[in-house]
């Protein structure tokens, strides 16, 4: 397709030169407005349709491990945890606890999944020598993300009111009545490496 | 496709361009929004620190 002359003229003439441009901004002559406005509204939920789809779709431990990093790694970790099989049946998978669950906060999860989508093509922990080498840096991010949210996605399951301290252990509950329930500390600052092995103290104890 | 001046309304090319409109522009326009917006918290965040409780 060659170029019209109004494209020197610059790119804003050569678009409301373009036919295509003026069918678009200017009243349809051809359908009404109630085709329109259902054309509109089916093309709508469509969309909200897929979009949710995919953001489903893309909240799945399924998901996760397809790539070979989180497959090999913290997958293989989680499995043998509290969190894959229990007494109850009810397990976490990976989303449970790494995608927070408000909609707003779940889109900026997804959008600096942005940065794991660099790490995946440029190889950043294809290996489990760069993994480990790098867990400290990516532990550290969980935690400080958990410790400023208080341990919003434990908080999902777990609810500290509903704990029955008499069922604890007496250091257990004594723990949860001096820190947890007064608000002073939340999950997280206790219960590191629950899910997923701790950066230090894996080759102390001959892992790998 | 090469008429420059303003062309008759034509129900076919009507057509295509609100089929397009609907279901490739806008779609395009919501997703980016959306991304844009997901972005935005993502850098602010980057500055000021993970998100407190909700």
């Amino acid at each position: 397709m060659s170029l019209p002359p109004s494209r020197r003229r610059g790119l804003w003439s050569w678009l409301t030169g373009n036919v295509w441009f003026q069918t678009m901004f200017r009243p349809s002559v051809h359908f009404s407005l109630a085709f329109l406005t259902l054309g509109g509204f089916v093309a709508g939920l469509l969309f909200w349709g897929g979009f949710n789809t995919v953001l489903e779709v893309a909240n799945t431990e399924q998901f996760c491990v397809s790539c070979h990093e989180m497959r090999d790694n913290v997958y293989q970790e989680l499995q043998g945890t509290i969190h894959w099989t229990n007494p109850s049946g009810v397990r976490a998978t990976c989303p449970d606890c790494h995608v927070p669950h408000p909609w707003t906060l779940k889109i900026a999860r997804k959008m600096a999944a942005s940065k794991e989508i660099w790490g995946k093509v440029f190889g950043i922990v294809d290996t489990r020598e760069k993994f480990l080498a790098l867990r400290p840096t990516l532990a550290q991010h969980e935690w400080d993300r958990m410790s400023a949210n208080k341990s919003a996605e434990c908080r999902n399951c777990h609810k500290p009111e509903s704990m029955n301290l008499r069922l604890q252990t007496p250091q257990a509950a004594s723990a949860h009545q001096s820190q947890l329930l007064t608000g002073e500390k939340s999950c997280i600052d206790c219960h590191k490496g629950i899910a997923h092995k701790l950066p230090v103290g894996e080759e102390i104890q001959g892992f790998d | 496709m090469m008429q420059v001046a303003a062309a008759a309304p034509n129900k076919w090319r009507e057509m295509r361009a609100f089929v397009a409109l609907a279901f490739l522009v806008w779609p395009f326009i919501a997703v980016a929004f959306v991304g844009a917006y997901g972005f935005a918290f993502w850098s602010y965040f980057m500055l000021a620190g993970p998100p407190g409780p909700q």
